[in-house]
């Protein structure tokens, strides 16, 4: 393994971090604070390091390594490709997580099990930019399953509660299921062709390649929480902290929604048939996520079950760009994802403030909260012009391209969900505006809010601002996204 | 930066300077807060009476920022005379129903984000008129939802406020996104969404996507408008909104529709592209105009009764813009601004009513003509108003659109909208007569307002008086209007 390697370097920081982090909190100072700012430094220099790595990624040998301790299945090796792009989507979890850290240092529900809370986000984060550099299915299938891990140890992070033990083992026991089907997927592959290397396998997958990439898109599909694979996420979201929560939806659980079409293109399936895929599985995503998210009486869980319809969004800019071959398609679903992490990331987040999942606890807190929760909440519901309405523009103005009847039908189906939508977040909105002694409720006990909070709701919900009212920037990004 | 433009951006900076003025006032006498923004309402109403000179000699006023360059999206606003008259109705609006608060003890009573609401809803409903972008516009016609909507949601009377918030968001915004799709699919069929550009070069659409983005625009802006079926949201909100809020609702935001249709589809397309939708537009208004008086007719509460009649007043107008033929769409947009004066002189009547005597069903209503006579004094002339009656202004617009409709050679639909207009003369006189001349079996006690509650009502029976027997300005701001509608077609 060649450690001078830049690709390698994110990964070293952030496992390394991660030993380091934890012996010091053994043998140093557990300090909650203290140990946040260190994992925030830690992000801090593996994004330096994904800056750099950006600029390299023009030089093919310097973006490329062959790690050695994975020996050397098939012909080509495993190896973990520094694309652009996912160096680009690595920054934007890693940006996401550092508001997160932030969050979870001054969080109260982190604090019995801090030691290992901040150890395991940067293990997760570790994982999200392996996968994302996978250029192999051994890579793939090994990342999965350190997300997956590291991803059920902070879910039990909360472990007093039994609901989030429960929720932890069913994210285990899926998140298992999933990457052994995609374990079975990887045999198939390297049983036909003896590669496990896409680039190698592509255009060369004959039947059981495309069993194989069966494999893998269900295997995915449970990560991500296709629809009727998503069991596991409202609970997980529900039952984990809210700063786990906010993780967990913002960039986790989507980011697999990112490598599959590379793998389902290299092993056989044609960009048409993924895309219809995709395409008819965000139908089931949009309309089980929202009509269930009516139904929900916990904030939380209507939040989780939004994500669900969410991804049903993306999957649906993604269906369209492959099946019509759109490329700007997939800049649109890029240019979705961002704001949808900051979005959905900042709800959690913010909901967090409230220490109950009650009304009464809801609008007890100041205007600051408040007016967060508020920008999160309407950006969520597609209310211009913030981040989400400029994302939903976007996507359905790249699918009036395919000027096809499918398409047209797509997009009536996509509009009918963003109205039912409405249903469940504008009475969180309310519950936003809503005084107390409209209802006649007593003023919970005020507690100062720490200053990371702050400073992690401030950021993010400058940046869902910033999305949506000046997007130039961001759109550029994604354009050039959608282009790799 | 030119002095012309210095005054349009102001339209829409000095009531949202005014808003943040008001988010740092800790006001000692609650009547400051109107009052301040009362202010900000009459200098942006100023700065838009101050372009005329500059509309006359040049007909437009436009200023831009670029914005989302990528998409070909600008921060553009223009004043010309399509919506100079209507920008004019909604600051008027706003600032009555700013008035009306100075008199209304429930108004007194709130805070400052009252206040900001109602400055919100104002401006959406500026910025709205004056967007000439797509993006832009679609921003401030869901500002406009937002505010409205917040204003129900926390100030609404009643249990029932939140469903009916709901309610009243889910249905209109259901419109919005029919108005949102045709945006798109004129966007991706020309790749502006400079509304200029596509005003100035004829849009090449095949036949069957004109009719796609016709039918949208029309579901969107009729919602907007509470044409039959889509008025489905408009009584209850109506009824639940606090009294300056309703006022607004009905006097200013129903005319959004109507503009709508006037800025996208008419000036966009020629009159040969859209005359096959004329007779539908008629029929719906016609339809719209019939159901809102039968239900004026049947309802009990005086504020629905009032509500329902802007469903029938909104069916005139969707008839004379369905008739495609000049004195039609003049006598529409003529009749929206005769609607908002007398819309919102009712509205006060009934919130007068209300307060005063705290009941609302009409039944139980009567004999105050002499405990009230300003008061009644008012209530006739705006029944009157509302009925047609000459010389008030709505005789002018309904004489106007009616003439269009024979223009149009649909004489049946005319005559049949005619006779329907007996309808509103019913509810008008059942309206005013019950209440104020129908001998009542108890003694109903009356409480007393101050002279500021019926300060506003009184001048807007002024304006109704003096707009209906010298309606000459009225006309000529909306016959310069036409020249930009359905490719010139209507000189």
């Amino acid at each position: 393994m060649t450690l001078g390697n830049p690709v390698s370097l994110p990964i070293l920081i952030l496992l390394g971090g991660a030993f380091l982090l934890f012996l010091i909190s053994r043998l140093i100072s557990s300090s909650q604070l203290s140990l946040g700012i260190m994992t925030v430094v830690l992000c801090m220099i593996a994004f330096g390091s994904l800056v750099y790595l950006f600029d390299q990624t023009g030089k093919a040998e310097a973006s490329t390594i062959q790690p050695l301790f994975w020996g050397s299945l098939g012909q080509g090796g495993s190896i973990l490709i520094a694309t652009p792009w996912a160096v680009v989507f690595s920054g934007i979890s890693l940006a996401v997580g550092i508001c997160v850290i932030l969050f979870a240092s001054g969080s109260q529900e982190i604090t019995p099990n801090r030691k290992q809370f901040f150890p395991l986000v940067l293990i997760s984060l570790s994982g999200l930019y392996g996968l994302m550099t996978a250029g192999d299915l051994f890579n793939i299938y090994l990342f999965s399953e350190l997300l997956c891990i590291s991803a059920c140890g902070m879910i039990m992070v909360n472990r007093k509660s039994i609901g989030a033990v429960q929720a932890a083992l069913k994210y285990l026991i899926m998140g298992t299921t999933a990457t052994l089907v995609m374990l079975l997927g990887l045999a198939l592959v390297y049983r036909e062709s003896g590669q496990i290397l896409m680039s190698a396998i592509s255009g060369s997958a004959g039947l059981w390649g495309r069993i194989g990439a069966g494999c893998f898109v269900v295997g995915l599909g449970l990560k991500i929480g296709f629809v009727p694979l998503h069991g596991w996420l409202p609970d997980a979201y529900d039952y984990a902290s809210d700063a786990v929560s906010g993780l967990l939806a913002g960039v986790i659980s989507i980011s697999a929604l990112f490598i599959l079409p590379g793998i389902g293109l290299s092993l056989g399936l044609s960009g048409e048939e993924l895309g219809l895929i995709l395409l008819l599985g965000s139908f089931l995503n949009m309309f089980v996520g929202n009509i269930t998210a009516l139904t929900q009486k916990k904030t939380k869980r209507v939040l989780a079950y939004s994500s669900i319809a969410y991804t049903g969004y993306m999957m649906f800019s993604l269906g369209i760009g492959l099946y019509f071959n759109i490329p700007d398609a997939l800049s649109a679903t890029f240019f979705l994802f961002i704001g949808h992490a900051m979005m959905k990331s900042l709800a959690f987040l913010s909901l967090g403030l409230i220490k109950d999942e009650t009304v009464r606890l809801l609008h007890g807190r100041d205007l600051f909260s408040r007016i967060v929760f508020f920008v999160s909440i309407a950006g969520l519901a597609g209310i211009p012009p913030l981040a989400g309405f400029t994302g939903k523009w976007v996507v359905i103005v790249e699918a009036l391209r395919a000027k096809n009847i499918l398409a047209s039908i797509s997009i009536a189906l996509f509009l009918i969900n963003s109205l039912i939508s409405l249903g469940y977040y504008l009475p969180m909105l309310r519950l936003v505006f809503a005084t107390e002694s409209d209802r006649g409720i007593r003023s919970s006990k005020s507690q100062r809010m720490p200053f990371v909070i702050i400073l992690s709701l401030v950021i993010l919900g400058s940046l869902v601002l910033w999305i949506g009212i000046q997007p130039t920037n961001w759109m550029d990004w994604a354009a050039w996204f959608g282009s790799k | 930066m030119t002095y012309d433009s210095i005054l349009l951006i102001s339209v829409l900076l000095v009531p949202l300077g005014t808003m943040f003025l008001l988010l740092l006032l800790r006001p000692k006498r609650k009547w400051i807060l109107p009052v301040v923004a009362m202010s900000g309402v009459v200098l942006a109403l100023i700065s838009v009476i101050a372009l005329i000179p500059q509309l006359q000699a040049n007909q437009s006023v436009s200023i831009g920022f670029p914005w989302i360059q990528s998409m070909g999206i600008s921060f553009l606003i223009q004043i010309d005379w399509l919506s100079f008259p209507y920008l004019v109705t909604e600051l008027a609006v706003t600032l009555v129903a700013l008035m009306f608060c100075l008199g209304d003890s429930y108004s007194l009573k709130q805070n400052k984000y009252y206040y900001i609401l109602i400055m919100l809803f104002g401006l959406g409903m500026s910025g709205t008129t004056l967007a000439d972008d797509m993006f832009l516009f679609y921003i401030f016609w869901e500002t406009m939802l937002v505010a409205s909507c917040g204003l129900i949601l926390l100030w609404g009377k009643g249990k029932r406020r939140e469903a009916i918030a709901l309610k009243y968001f889910i249905i209109t915004h259901f419109g919005s996104l029919m108005v949102l799709v045709s945006l798109l699919i004129l966007y991706s069929q020309t790749g502006s969404a400079s509304l200029a550009v596509l005003r100035a070069n004829p849009i090449g659409i095949s036949p069957e996507i004109l009719t796609l983005v016709m039918v949208l625009f029309l579901i969107g802006f009729c919602t907007k408008m509470a044409i039959f079926p889509l008025h489905l949201w408009l009584p209850d909100a109506h009824t639940v909104a606090p009294m300056p809020v309703t006022i607004m609702l009905a006097a200013a935001m129903l005319s959004m529709g109507t503009y709508g249709i006037l800025r996208f589809p008419y000036s966009f397309f020629t009159i040969e592209q859209l005359s096959a939708f004329a007779v539908p537009m008629m029929i719906a208004g016609l339809i719209s105009e019939i159901y809102g008086a039968m239900m004026a007719l049947a309802e009990r509460d005086i504020k629905r009764i009032i509500a329902y009649s802007s469903v029938s007043q909104m069916g005139y107008v969707m008839f004379g813009l369905g008739s495609m033929t000049r004195d039609g769409v003049m006598g529409a947009s003529m009749h929206v601004i005769y609607h908002a004066i007398v819309k919102a002189l009712l509205f006060m009547i009934v919130g007068i009513i209300i307060e005063t005597t705290r009941r609302r069903n009409i039944d139980e209503l009567g004999g105050l003509a002499g405990k009230m006579p300003w008061v009644t004094a008012c209530a006739v002339i705006g029944g009157l108003g509302i009925a047609g009656m000459p010389p008030l202004g709505i005789f002018n617009s309904e004489w106007m659109i009616f003439s269009g409709g024979f223009q149009a050679a649909d004489i049946g639909l005319t005559v049949v909208t005619i006779s329907g207009s007996l309808l509103s003369v019913i509810y008008a006189l059942r309206f005013f007569g019950y209440i104020f001349f129908k001998t009542s079996t108890e003694d109903i006690s009356i409480e007393k307002r101050s002279f500021w509650s019926l300060l506003p009502a009184m001048i807007l029976v002024v304006l109704l008086l003096t707009t209906g027997v010298f309606p000459g300005v009225l006309l000529d701001w909306t016959r310069r209007g036409l020249s930009l509608l359905l490719g010139n077609g209507l000189q």
